[in-house]
């Protein structure tokens, strides 16, 4: 009595719900299969296959640890390289299977005068379909875990070890949300349109339009807004709208702040569509939309993505050819194309001309505030006195910058280069006045600013309020005898400290040096300093570099090649650590082992005299 | 009872019903005929609740059937084209409404089986046309629906299952009294079963009458007159068309036999006859007293 009634009170959800499992039990099956194999099978074949070169290959760890880290490294890979792509495939199935009821008349009648709301028929039937994704998956991985049992491996050993479970749940629960995420933009799209070809057209083209247009927009105001630094805007514009890209640059580090995005994005997604879906007119089954909002959205997308594109590439191949010109023609092009997809047709196409115009319209606004400067940014330059720091960079190239990396000596997981951070003020005036130097140059080339291109002088202020002002301006605007001065801040004592990879040494910091005679051609010849040696070493290598002569590109005949064999604990020096600008250059966790990179250095007796003289002292150089 | 007060439903420009009023009693077989997109169907959806009106209503023992479960759950629709899961069979259609309308009644379902023949682990596409619409019917009738809204529903059956259907159907309403609405093209299985009868054309209603008053209401007459009088002469009758041709004259008046025969011997015919009219007659001269030409659309 109690189960009938709860079967039949609440409006069917439960009744619709395994209707829709039965509906869609068959792909079920073959997804199950497939992670049945992908899943269990290989790794049970994996963990075999490692077990018996266990002997050949690792000696030096316990076998159940080197099995839970091939397990490991397999699930991982498994997990973002196949899993991933499978849950998309099979949520695109899943969906549209159990949607597209929504776009036959003959299935509308039936399910729209069932006893059902719509809104259980929609969340019964997406529960159905995410059952059927996560049951699957989740059982297989609780399968994996129990063959690691089976194969003698402890769930401490698998704690310990790089299979770190609670991880593993974290990524899985990751791709879950994501594919939730990426359900939810399909059901919406599938509310708004009228067939199922017009709801997959739309979903792609918004899935690949919104991403592509922010890219070619940053790279059109990259050269046609002086001193755009497209590297400000954050990774989140680009990933957060789109759960297919997201997913796959996030499949990696699944952070909790990503987890609740995606749930939202694929919540916030779901209500939309329900709330359309009670709004949705059964009569819409079948007709190009329900709603005109994928359309009015897709067709500016893919006219704003194909102008920006063909007028970036036209200009790209004749730049005397207007980058404007093309723009309008290739939105013209891909808005008659997009049009003609969604009418079946182009019968009374020329009624969709005025949402061209508005493209058209939008892309010459948006023209005109780039070449104009964007209402001040381009000439925007601090004071003197409100600046902090400032650190430039050129795309001309720096020899022997201090690179670091943090992780281990072994595996190493990010790299990051010093850039030149300069806080004295008569320095950071001179690097002002060449900032104006260009601005001024970009004044003289008239009301409206030609688009750059060509090698990049980028400089970035740290002011005293705590904001930053970057920008970054191409050669093609460089004033007369520019580089010269750049050269000359280049060779600053301050710049050099900063940037130099020896001003980072200590006498820890390595222990072995090697050379290379570039004259003998012979084999390398190595040597052990003790720590006064190599204290005055470290002292006559900044030396040289001090005095300027190491930035010259020109060596005599005879040169040595010296390599330093770091230690591999050499951390960032406590000066640098300390410094906002550097850490924020970096982005690194702020408990993390910081290591210097190893380098080499061109030996002559032209550029390192100091050095020099000491290494024949030594007699390590004859 | 069904009733149906200024009810307008437009898709895009077209304006499939227009205003259109009338009443279902409850207990009776209600035929909907007209024309092809004269609005049946559209009005039936509405009644089952698929459409939303844009204007106006349908009242379904007092309640609107749009997203309304408590007025849905006494409601079957069978369309035009009944559709089914791609791997549906008649058990899982069974489990389908079983759990979804309330007043399900299984006995009845397998009863019904066991009246037509159909397999129940057969899948339902792989049946044939006639056979898909019975298993409609049988889901729908083991609802035990207290109105059940039918489109198009003698097609593809063979005369065997149309007679077992009819019979089946006037069971129901004088058993339960059910409330049934067919829309068909096919009038002589509607002058069968149907009580009273909807004449639709052009998203209106024409009538919604009573099928004995309509067929006694409505005679057509052939007589010959010597001299043939004038066209006006014709007048004093309530004429739904009118054809002469020498001295024979063809018409159809509404109004009593007796009236009409009243009328006619006061012009004395050489021979007159009064025919009882078929539904299909009936329906065929009010719709061209309505404008739809039928010698224009066959010539």
């Amino acid at each position: 009595m109690t189960s009938t009634t709860f079967f039949r009170k609440p409006g069917g959800f439960f009744q619709s719900y395994r209707a829709a499992l039965r509906q869609i039990r068959g792909i079920a099956l073959l997804y199950t299969a497939i992670l049945a194999v992908v899943l269990p099978l290989l790794m049970t074949l994996t963990v075999t296959q490692a077990r018996s070169n266990f002997s050949y290959y690792s000696s030096e760890m316990p076998m159940e640890y080197y099995l839970s880290s091939q397990a490991s490294s397999f699930l991982y890979s498994i997990l973002s390289l196949f899993v991933l792509p499978l849950l998309w495939l099979f949520a695109l199935i899943f969906t549209v299977s159990l949607f597209r009821y929504l776009h036959d008349k003959r299935s509308v009648d039936l399910f729209h005068s069932l006893p059902i709301r719509r809104e259980t028929m929609l969340l019964s039937r997406l529960t159905a379909e995410l059952t059927a994704l996560v049951v699957p998956l989740l059982a297989m991985l609780i399968v994996c875990f129990a063959i690691l049992l089976c194969f003698g491996i402890p769930m401490q050993a698998v704690q310990d070890g790089m299979l770190d479970p609670g991880l593993l749940w974290l990524r899985a629960l990751f791709l879950i949300v994501n594919v939730f995420a990426l359900i939810g933009l399909m059901i919406f799209f599938l509310i708004c349109c009228g067939t199922v070809f017009d709801a997959t057209v739309s979903t792609i083209a918004f899935c690949g339009g919104l991403p592509l247009l922010l890219a070619l927009s940053l790279s059109y105001l990259g050269s046609a807004l002086p001193g755009f630094c497209g590297s400000d805007l954050p990774r989140f514009v680009y990933e957060g709208m789109n759960p297919l890209i997201g997913a796959f640059s996030l499949a990696n580090e699944p952070v909790v702040p990503w987890l609740l995005w995606w749930l939202g994005y694929g919540a916030v997604l779901l209500i939309a569509a329900v709330l359309l879906y009670r709004r949705r007119a059964s009569e819409a089954a079948e007709n190009a939309f329900a709603f005109p909002l994928p359309r009015v959205l897709i067709r500016f997308l893919v006219s704003a993505c194909f102008g920006m594109c063909l007028g970036l590439l036209i200009h790209g191949i004749y730049s005397s050819f207007p980058f404007l010109l093309g723009a309008l023609l290739g939105a013209f092009l891909s808005h008659l194309a997009i049009e003609m997809v969604y009418r079946r047709g182009v019968k009374n196409i020329w009624k969709t001309m005025p949402s061209l115009g508005v493209v058209a319209g939008l892309f010459v606004v948006f023209y005109l505030i780039c070449a104009t400067g964007c209402f001040g940014y381009t000439s925007r330059i601090p004071a003197v006195e409100d600046v902090k720091s400032v650190t430039f960079t050129t795309s001309f190239g720096q020899t022997h910058s201090a690179s670091f990396f943090t992780g281990t000596p072994q595996s190493r997981n990010y790299y990051g280069m010093m850039e030149p951070i300069v806080t004295q003020k008569e320095n950071v005036e001179q690097i002002v006045a060449l900032h104006q130097d260009i601005i001024d140059s970009y004044h003289a080339m008239g009301p409206l600013y030609p688009m750059s291109e060509g090698s990049v002088f980028e400089v970035s202020y740290e002011l005293k309020d705590g904001s930053k002002l970057r920008r970054r301006f191409y050669s093609a605007a460089f004033p007369e005898g520019f580089l010269q001065e750049l050269d000359r801040i280049s060779l600053l004592p301050e710049v050099i400290e900063n940037t130099t990879d020896c001003f980072f040494l200590t006498q820890d910091s390595f222990d072995t040096v090697s050379f290379w005679n570039s004259k003998e051609n012979d084999e390398y010849q190595s040597f052990t300093p003790n720590a006064e040696q190599r204290s005055a070493l470290i002292e006559a290598l900044q030396q040289d570099f001090l005095s300027g002569m190491p930035q010259s590109s020109q060596y005599d005949e005879r040169w040595f090649e010296m390599t330093l064999s770091y230690q591999g604990d050499s951390s960032l020096p406590a000066f640098a650590a300390e410094d906002s600008l550097a850490a924020s250059l970096f982005h690194f966790d702020p408990n993390a082992s910081l290591y210097l990179d190893s380098g080499s250095y061109l030996i002559s007796s032209q550029h390192y005299p100091n050095t020099t003289a000491l290494l024949e002292k030594y007699g390590w150089i004859e | 009872m069904i009733e149906v007060k200024h009810l307008t439903k437009r898709f895009g420009a077209i304006t499939a019903l227009d205003d259109i009023s009338f009443q279902v009693d409850s207990g009776s077989i209600f035929g909907l005929v007209g024309s092809n997109g004269a609005g049946k169907s559209t009005f039936l959806r509405t009644a089952a609740g698929v459409y939303r009106p844009d204007a106006g209503s349908v009242l379904i023992d007092g309640g609107e059937p749009f997203e309304n479960l408590s007025v849905k759950g006494n409601v079957c629709f069978i369309s035009d084209y009944p559709y089914f899961p791609r791997a549906a069979t008649l058990t899982d259609m069974e489990d389908l409404f079983s759990h979804t309308y309330p007043h399900w009644d299984k006995e009845r379902f397998h009863y019904l089986c066991s009246c037509f023949p159909l397999d129940t682990k057969q899948r339902i596409l792989n049946m044939s046309k006639g056979m898909q619409r019975q298993a409609a019917i049988l889901c729908a009738l083991g609802a035990r629906p207290t109105h059940l809204l039918l489109d198009e529903i003698f097609d593809g059956l063979d005369p065997v299952m149309r007679q077992l259907l009819k019979r089946i159907l006037s069971g129901e309403v004088s058993d339960r009294g059910m409330t049934v609405v067919i829309a068909s093209h096919n009038l002589r299985e509607l002058e069968d079963i149907c009580d009273h009868v909807g004449l639709f054309h052009r998203g209106g209603v024409i009538f919604d009458r009573e099928l004995d008053s309509l067929k006694l209401g409505i005679s057509r007459v052939q007589a010959m007159f010597r001299p043939m009088p004038d066209r006006s002469a014709f007048d004093s009758f309530d004429l739904v068309t009118l054809r002469t041709q020498g001295s024979l004259v063809d018409f159809v008046a509404r109004g009593t036999q007796e009236d009409i025969l009243a009328k006619l011997s006061a012009m004395n015919p050489v021979f007159s006859e009064l025919l009882p009219l078929t539904l299909e007659e009936v329906f065929i001269s009010e719709m061209e007293a309505a404008g739809y030409d039928i010698d224009n659309i066959l010539s």
